[in-house]
């Protein structure tokens, strides 16, 4: 079964871009570090993704060494 | 809120398949169209040879009845068991007549929709669509038209034969066999409700993995 839709005006957004920025990394050195294709970090970080493995996860925040909470923040819905 | 299911048959180029096995599955299906052709021609030519009545030939199922054949030395006869033989009937009772036309109907019908499924299929697949409600649709389609057709059609053949051996006999003759090989039937259904089964579940995954990273 499919896990339901949760709908309280508030998006999962992942803030790859602004972590990148703040470290003066790429998406593609990010890539080649995780182990991730770009395409499947692109999808992430423009908020595309709908699942996330708890290896990417890992893999990501230790890479830009931060918090999985720093990495992906509840937002409004726009 | 659950979002309505939706069947996706966008040319996905992530999952396209390489150039050889594409070329491979048009072959089936091009293999495909000329099969459906020539099973409707040769219905059609079927169904108007047998629509005057008269002298029609039906292929009959025999249970080894004894019989003979020129195969000894200059042509002596041979006793042999009979399998299968071509009656020619003067004229067949009117539900023997039409059983004819409905079996090759029911054939020219099963084959051209199964094949058309699959080259819906192919077409699918060979744009990397490959798991998708449609594609579940298409395996279903053709694999129970398959089974439909794999059962009536010797069912009417065998209508049609029983008539003929009513005529030539005068209602004398007893030849009761089975017109479908159970066993051939039970194989046949195993595989389409696997190939359902791999699908729907394929379908699943895909759905469920979408947006995966």
């Amino acid at each position: 079964m499919a896990p339901a839709e949760i709908e309280d005006g508030t998006d999962v957004h992942c803030r790859l871009d602004e972590l990148l920025e703040e470290r003066g990394l790429t998406l593609t050195r990010l890539a080649e570090i995780v182990g991730v294709t770009v395409v499947n970090l692109s999808v992430l970080k423009n908020d595309r993704a709908r699942a996330i493995r708890f290896s990417t996860l890992q893999a990501i925040c230790r890479a830009l060494d931060c918090e999985i909470g720093e990495l992906l923040v509840l937002r409004p819905r726009g | 809120m659950l979002l309505p299911m939706q069947t996706n048959t966008t040319p996905n180029t992530a999952h396209a398949i390489k150039l050889a096995d594409r070329v491979s599955l048009w072959l089936f299906a091009a293999a495909g169209a000329v099969i459906a052709a020539w099973v409707a021609w040769s219905a059609v030519t079927r169904i108007i040879e047998v629509l005057p009545n008269r002298d029609v030939a039906v292929l009959a199922t025999f249970a080894g009845t004894p019989a003979e054949a020129p195969i000894g030395p200059d042509g002596a006869p041979v006793p042999v068991a009979l399998d299968q033989a071509v009656l020619t009937v003067p004229a067949l009772p009117v539900a023997s007549q039409w059983a004819i036309v409905i079996q090759q109907l029911v054939l020219m019908v099963a084959v051209i929709v199964g094949v058309a499924a699959l080259v819906w299929l192919i077409r699918n697949v060979a744009r990397g669509v490959v798991f998708c409600r449609t594609n579940t649709v298409l395996v279903a389609t053709a694999g129970f038209v398959g089974l439909a057709g794999f059962i009536a059609v010797p069912f009417f053949g065998n209508m049609a034969a029983n008539g003929g051996f009513a005529v030539l006999s005068e209602r004398t003759f007893d030849n009761v066999i089975m017109s479908v090989d159970p066993f051939a039937l039970v194989l046949w259904a195993f595989a389409v409700a696997l190939l359902c089964t791999v699908f729907s579940i394929g379908e699943r995954l895909q759905r469920d993995t979408e947006g995966l990273v």
